[in-house]
């Protein structure tokens, strides 16, 4: 979510999470699929508010589904403005996201590979990798890399990404990578290309 | 931010080409500090003698700012007493932090005086500050 489609019943998930900021909702909400048969088997997580049915001086039976797992005052502003974002995704189809996102990816691609200093890590294939690049500056850290493309309006992310082992396995002490949404253009991977070659400038090669 | 008051001449030549980059064959003390959120990751070598520290040097790989800065604390601490180097990290710190008076004589810090930019950086605080911590826990650690 938000960059494939996704369908829980074709996957068979038991369970699966997003989080609302990463569909262009707010943050501090997210949703949590369950499956049915496995969610009326497991026990409240949390007391309070709203999630019981009978109280008894000894015994309690629980609400039905999904009340049993959402005691207390709920997060209303965060579910409609998440509501919001996935109904505006909905209507602008998540295939023509797919699209446009991959669309940037390859001509992203295809720009930096025309740069010798720099190396990509992962496979060409737009449909493989999805609309993230993890890239290389020759000579030039990460942080350093990422530092400068900011100051030039262009919001990177620089480290681990999470995944140590991997960059162990590259030998690359942290990696810059770019990722596209569906409000980027053409035009603002021309000023990231423009960019990289500025990071050289300032790290002191010529060009 | 002004990238001209980040990546100066001096910054890069200690970052690429510092002499302090090698091992100390006569280390008492050695010290590996990394950022395990980013990726710096120095190992910091003293050698220190009647609470003097004779010599330091540093190996270990990271951003242009962590190398810098590393390279620019050993000159700055090598000779000085520990109790010397303690002074100047302390100041150095509060400089990061931007908890110095305008009254402060900043030279006293050497070429570090150029990473006073990175205060402006909060995403980059971590870069600067990594071998004075790392020096810290040398000198509690080993001497
Ligand atoms: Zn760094």
């Amino acid at each position: 979510m938000p960059h494939l489609p996704v369908d829980v019943q074709a996957l068979g998930a038991d369970f699966l999470a997003f989080s609302g900021h990463k569909v262009y909702g707010p943050m501090g909400i997210g949703v949590l699929y369950g499956r049915e048969e496995l969610l009326l088997t497991m026990p409240p997580y949390q007391y309070g508010g709203d999630m019981i049915e009978y109280v008894e001086e000894q015994s309690s039976t629980f609400a039905d589904l999904p009340n049993k797992f959402e005691a207390g005052t709920p997060n209303v502003e965060g579910a409609v403005g998440l509501a919001a974002a996935l109904d505006y995704l909905e209507g602008l189809g998540p295939k023509n996201i797919l699209r446009h996102e991959l669309e940037l990816t390859a001509y992203a691609l295809a720009e930096l590979s025309r740069i010798p200093w720099v190396t990509i890590h992962g496979p060409r294939d737009t449909v493989e990798r999805g609309p993230v690049i993890s890239f290389a500056v020759e000579g030039c850290h990460p942080h350093d890399v990422a530092t400068i493309l900011d100051c030039h309006g262009v919001a990177v992310r620089a480290g681990h990404h999470c995944a140590q082992p991997l960059m162990h396995y590259l030998k690359a002490p942290a990696s810059s990578r770019v990722s596209f949404a569906l409000y980027n253009t053409p035009a603002e991977v021309d000023i990231l290309i423009a960019s990289i070659y500025d990071v050289r400038k300032w790290l002191g090669y010529g060009s | 931010m002004d990238l001209s008051t980040l990546y100066t001449e001096i910054i890069l030549q200690h970052s690429r080409n510092s002499q302090n980059r090698r091992q100390l064959p006569c280390a008492t003390c050695k010290e590996r500090g990394h950022n395990p959120t980013c990726g710096d990751d120095i190992t910091i070598e003293l050698q220190v003698e009647d609470g003097r520290v004779v010599d330091a040097a540093f190996t270990g790989q990271g951003c242009a700012i962590s190398q810098a800065s590393t390279s620019m604390m050993i000159d700055l601490v090598r000779g000085k007493t520990t109790a010397e180097a303690q002074q100047l990290i302390d100041m150095f710190l509060a400089m990061i932090r931007q908890e110095l008076g305008s009254d402060v004589d900043l030279n006293v810090l050497g070429d570090a005086i150029a990473l006073q930019g990175v205060a402006q950086m909060p995403a980059r605080v971590k870069c600067a500050v990594l071998a004075w911590h790392t020096f810290q826990e040398a000198i509690k650690t080993g001497a």
